[in-house]
């Protein structure tokens, strides 16, 4: 039986065993080439430290600021003394992104010890922060405008949406419909409102507009039949021949006369024709006046009806106000509670992993820490600064910054004031974090004189921004065993709020918002929380009455406009219409009328003047005629009595002579 | 898939396949020895604790053998993981049961460095405690398995297992190769990209 070499315990085999007797080798246990590596990367450390551990810090704290912030944060110097533990950084200011020549926030020095001791031993204790020079909302001479713009985050490629998401995503689209104008005219039946269609006045004004339009026409027709100038013509015509037909004979000038006294009749005829058609005229002008005095009746009428909607409407603004947010803004609320209750039943521990059940991660066992140090200790923190638009100086200390107060047995306060004791703006604000016996969190606050004016908060998304104004704030907030208490008095007065680009003038709840902030110069707000009880009490609710009544003017006012518009639209400018082209008729048939009748007029004027001449010629001629027949007549009656008197006489003396003969003879006898 | 993740299992592929290899290579037997007590306490010992990375360093300077170390800290990363209740409560016996180890801890747990070994966690400290005890016996059963392997067994086996077509061909193949080249290229590719 051959037995083969024991092999030695310490591993080495037959070649070792040779080696054994030249001596044990110690380097053979290691390996050369990582050993060397790990010497190197030793060395590299040191040297890193002492060349490049300030810029790096420096780089750090600038990229990192930057990636928080969107905007240049600068550090003149950074100094970090690794053995002492002392961090120096000077020159810290951090640019706003929205205001590239403004800076958030600088601070001339940040100054703190650290313990590096501590920090080997897996514990962060700083003996002092010291702030100092802390000033908000500088200008800057530079923009604080990345050049390149930190590179958003790689998207995650979109995933399907669950179903509660398309759930989500279609009740979404649903209340943006619900709440559209469209959908809100719909609720508050202003589409109705407007419904002209069903007033009478329409059928009324299409009938008679058709009516009037034709009017001119037809009754130029009805007066051209018969046609007074036509007729003033044939009487002009025939007083001329008349003119020229005069007889010089005054034996037939009753003939002439009567032709004359003829044409007299024809022309008072015409007159009666005249006057008949201005009759005519003037029924026909009453009728359309009335026809339009009717459409005016009514669209009175309807124009009455509609205010009367309105009116119906408008005395219901509760309602409206209701209809406008409708019974989804419950429903809203109702999932919005919904989802609040489902966020918290998720925030529920989750049931372990199968793994979790066998494997188990131990417990960590706090021994004391020596010197009575927690694990993470801020032992005081001092800040200087001033903020605020006027340059307010502050004081600041934060003292015992610590999860583990009871090693300590020493809470975490705050102190913040107005380093200026006789400022009219004065300010401070007291805080207590108590973690000893349950959770104790006590803040209170006193401001007087405080300007709230806008200074550096983001305004992209809301529609007013406070402009001016001051406040003062007092109060206080306890969290201590899970339960909460609050008492704060909030106090702003001379508060002058402007609207943003944001603000949209069709948007009801701006304009809502727009009220409140018009009526409330000063706000008074009173919050107690205590016992679960929450109460508060604030003059907002007046504001927001003011607001309410305010906003229900306002759109009736928009609702009248509207209203009115549209009326004037659909009514007022059809009756307008109509009324003008009623008055052109009227006043084209009434221009042409009396063109016409001036003209007969002056035509049978003049044939009238002319036969009164003729006939007063006529007159005179037999007057002059007469004259001289009497004349003659006399003449010849006087010869003619004349001659009887010289025949009489001649009788007489005949007679006489006879007598004398007689006598003679008797004389004789 | 992650990079680090395909680069994780190849590495454990490759490791698996080269089990045999290992096992013949040329190295002493206590280098396997000790690479594979090494690697056993490397898996016990949570990577929470700094002292795993001082291992691993050390693993990397000891001229053991890697592959094997390696392997074994992923088998026994497994099984610490299941024997962490057993770790608990050796930790919670010499943390909390014995009071008269409070003083050496507290002294312990505010020296430099040595807290970040987070031996005050119940399961880090116990299973420090079963690796270092394993240590020593995982070492000397591992290299008297090796020499037993080396000088008799090894023959058996090959003997035994040539007779056996697949091996034949397994040898003959070059795809068995192919394979670990490939692992190889792609273990090279990550260290230069993956990371």
């Amino acid at each position: 039986m051959t037995t083969s070499p024991r092999p030695s315990p310490l591993g080495e085999g037959e070649i070792s065993l040779s080696k054994k007797k030249r001596g044990l080798n110690v380097m053979s246990f290691f390996n050369k080439k990582y050993t060397i590596l790990l010497v190197v990367l030793v060395v590299a450390t040191v040297l890193i430290r002492v060349y490049f551990l300030d810029a790096w810090l420096r780089s750090g704290i600038i990229s990192a600021g930057q990636a928080a912030v969107g905007a240049k944060v600068e550090v003149k110097s950074a100094h970090l003394a690794v053995l002492s533990g002392h961090v120096l950084v000077k020159g810290l200011t951090v640019g706003d992104r929205l205001q590239p020549f403004k800076n958030i926030a600088q601070a001339e020095k940040i100054d703190l010890d650290l313990s590096t001791r501590a920090l080997l031993s897996g514990q962060i204790f700083i003996q002092n922060v010291q702030v100092s020079g802390i000033a908000f909302g500088t200008a800057r001479k530079t923009s604080a405008a990345l050049k390149k713009p930190i590179p958003p985050k790689k998207k995650p490629k979109p995933r399907k949406p669950t179903k509660a998401e398309l759930a989500a995503q279609k009740e979404v689209k649903q209340t943006v419909a619900y709440y559209s104008w469209e959908a809100i005219q719909a609720r508050l039946g202003l589409k109705e409102l407007m419904d002209t269609s069903a007033f009478q006045f329409t059928t009324k004004l299409n009938k008679t507009s058709k009516a009037l339009s034709d009017w001119p026409a037809t009754f130029q027709s009805q007066m051209s039949s018969p046609n007074v100038g036509e007729q003033a013509s044939l009487i002009a015509k025939h007083w001329d021949v008349l003119q020229k037909e005069f007889p010089k004979d005054i034996m037939k000038l009753p003939e002439y006369l009567k032709k004359v006294q003829q044409l007299q009749t024809e022309i008072v005829s015409l007159n009666h024709l005249v006057q008949d058609k201005q009759q005519k005229i003037s029924h026909a002008t009453q009728y359309w006046q009335g026809q339009v005095t009717d459409l005016n009746h009514q669209a009175e009428k309807d124009l009455s009806t509609l205010q009367d909607r309105i009116q119906h409407v408008q005395s219901m603004p509760s309602g409206a106000i209701k209809d406008i947010l409708g019974d989804q803004y419950l429903t809203v609320i109702a999932s919005i509670q919904d989802k609040i209750n489902m966020v918290k039943s998720k925030m529920k521990p989750k049931k372990p992993a199968w793994y979790q059940r066998f494997w188990v991660k131990g417990d960590d066992i706090v021994f004391p820490i020596y010197e009575h140090r927690p694990k993470f200790l801020i032992k005081h923190v001092q800040c200087d600064g001033v903020f605020g638009r006027q340059g307010d100086a502050f004081l600041g200390t934060i003292d015992e910054i610590t999860l583990q107060q009871g090693v300590r047995n020493k809470p975490t306060t705050i102190l913040f004031r107005t380093k200026d004791a006789k400022s009219p703006r004065q300010f401070s604000l007291n805080g207590v974090l108590d973690l000893r016996h349950g959770v104790r969190v006590a803040m209170s606050g006193d401001a007087k004189g405080l300007s709230v004016a806008k200074s550096y908060w983001d305004t992209t998304s809301i529609p007013f921004i406070i402009d001016k104004g001051f406040m003062g704030v007092q109060g206080e907030f306890t969290w201590a065993n899970n339960q909460l208490s609050l008492a704060s008095d909030i106090q702003a007065s001379g508060l002058v709020f402007s609207k943003t680009p944001n603000f949209r003038d069709n948007d009801l709840f701006h304009e809502l918002l727009n009220q409140v902030m018009t009526h409330t110069s000063v706000v008074d707000l009173k919050v107690r929380f205590e016992k679960g009880m929450l109460s508060m009490d604030s003059n907002l609710d007046e504001a927001l009455s003011l607001a309410m009544n305010e906003v229900i003017d306002i759109e009736k006012q928009k609702w009248m406009k509207l209203a009115a518009a549209q009326w004037d639209q659909l009514v007022g400018e059809p009756l307008r219409g109509v009324d003008k082209q009623f008055k052109q008729a009227k006043s084209d048939l009434d221009k042409q009328w009396q063109q016409e009748r001036q003209k007969v007029d002056a035509q049978l004027q003049q044939i009238q003047t002319e036969i009164d001449a003729a006939k007063a010629s006529a007159e005179n001629q037999v007057k002059q005629s007469g004259k001289q027949a009497e004349e003659a007549l006399n003449q010849a009656k006087r010869a003619e009595e004349a001659k009887a008197q010289q025949l009489m006489n001649e009788q007489k003396a005949a007679a006489q002579k006879v007598i004398e003969d007689k006598v003679k003879g008797l004389k004789l006898f | 898939m992650h990079a680090s993740r395909i680069y994780n299992i190849a590495m454990l592929v490759k490791t698996l396949l080269g089990f045999f290899s290992i096992l013949r290579s040329n190295d002493n037997p206590w280098q396997l020895a000790l690479g594979f007590a090494i690697g056993a306490a490397l898996g016990i010992i949570p990577a929470k604790s700094i002292l795993g990375l001082i291992i691993l360093i050390l693993l990397y300077l000891l001229n053991v053998n890697l592959g094997l170390a390696l392997m074994t800290a992923a088998v026994y990363k497994i099984v610490g993981a299941f024997a962490s209740p057993l770790f608990h409560e050796i930790g919670r016996y010499f943390l909390v049961t014995r009071v008269d180890l409070t003083p050496f801890w507290t002294a312990l747990y505010n020296m430099p460095i040595i807290p970040w070994t987070r031996f005050n966690n119940t399961v880090v400290l116990g299973s420090v405690v079963a690796g270092i005890v394993l240590l020593l016996p995982h070492y000397f059963a591992m290299f008297a398995l090796i020499r037993k392997y080396q000088t008799t067994w090894r023959g058996h086996i090959v003997e035994r297992f040539a007779r056996y077509k697949i091996i034949q061909i397994l040898q003959g193949s070059s795809w068995f190769n192919t394979v670990m080249a490939g692992i190889t290229r792609l273990e090279g590719w990550y260290q230069r990209h993956g990371k």
